[in-house]
């Protein structure tokens, strides 16, 4: 089982440089133990149905994003529904994630919360069937 | 009662700081207004960031109440985002436009990104109210308050102002002969936060 297969990756989210109203402060986030644990959506929601991701996936998706503030958030990313959650390791502290179809991921860990969005995503985040 | 005048609405209760950076040409007719919430902890956050921004709205009004008109009302501002089909949210609509915005909304093999880029450019083809408000046709009014990343949901409005809200929305309700149904929750038009502006009223 793809999905309950623990295994430990380390990688960095760098932040751009290239984009100053994007990004906050350099900063750079090390994941380990990326793991999905459930998919869902907040409603009921045909749309949601299909959207999974596997392990590797998630790291992809780490892989490629960058921190972004609130109001990016709110400005440039769309929310959607769909979600798929999962567990990980960010500076050895155990961090709870969410990552949403419409490119956004929400990571909580014990005092630290991270937002990230990923713009070149869209092989990951599409149907899964 | 409040005038407006070459873009500005001049009343006592309301304070002018243009930020001439979130103009983005001229607006068409006005037909609706969008409430937001700016997801920072104080009015002078949001105005730092309109320093540099593109988006922002018309209007702001800060923890206290206080209403500041960012962006004169000929201009539009980039607030809105993609809009989200009215005829899939609301079933008003033909069984025939209600196909088309489907077979859009769910194309397989297309990402989620993708597919809501293509249905807002399918919108955006429609008249109001048909569709849900555009910048090209929106007041936006940001609310200060801020979002927290742990519980993930933006803080309520408080009463200083909803009551502020509720005067300019009557304003404004008056000068563009608008009534409380094209009033949104950014959150109903657009792909947004569910909690945004939950708790604004008007």
């Amino acid at each position: 089982m793809v999905k309950n297969t623990i295994f430990t990756l380390f990688f960095l989210v760098l932040i751009s440089c290239g984009k100053s109203e994007d990004s906050s402060k350099a900063e750079s986030l090390v994941f380990s133990d990326v793991v999905v644990v459930d998919s869902g959506a907040n409603e009921e929601n045909a749309f949601c149905k299909n959207f999974k991701l596997t392990n590797e996936q998630a790291v992809s998706f780490f892989k490629r994003s960058h921190l972004i503030s609130t109001k990016i958030m709110h400005d440039k990313y769309d929310y959607l529904p769909c979600y798929v959650k999962g567990t990980s390791k960010i500076k050895d502290k155990k961090c709870n994630w969410e990552i949403r179809a419409g490119g956004t991921s929400e990571i909580s860990c014990s005092d630290t919360n991270y937002i990230l969005a990923c713009d070149k995503c869209d092989d990951l985040l599409k149907d899964s069937q | 009662m409040s005038t407006l005048k070459a873009g500005k609405l001049v009343d006592t209760k309301v304070t002018q700081k243009i930020f001439t950076g979130l103009h983005k040409g001229n607006i068409s007719p006005i037909w609706a207004i969008v409430v937001h919430q700016t997801g920072a902890p104080t009015a002078k956050h949001t105005f730092n960031s309109y320093k540099s921004s593109s988006h922002g709205a018309h209007f702001l009004i800060d923890k206290k109440g206080k209403i500041y008109q960012t962006a004169l009302l000929t201009k539009l501002t980039h607030h809105v985002g993609k809009i989200k089909s009215r005829c899939i949210q609301t079933k008003v609509c033909t069984a025939g436009e209600l196909a088309t915005a489907n077979s859009i909304y769910f194309k397989k093999g297309k990402s989620y990104s993708v597919r809501l880029t293509n249905l807002y450019k399918h919108e955006k083809k429609k008249a109001y109210p048909a569709r849900y408000p555009l910048n090209k046709d929106s007041i936006g009014i940001e609310i200060v308050g801020d979002y927290d990343k742990a519980k993930k949901v933006y803080e309520r409005v408080n009463n200083a102002q909803n009551k502020a809200l509720k005067w300019l929305v009557g304003e404004l309700g008056f000068h563009f002969v608008m009534d409380k149904h094209d009033v949104y929750r950014h959150p109903e038009v657009s792909y947004k936060k569910p909690s945004e502006a939950r708790t604004a009223a008007w």
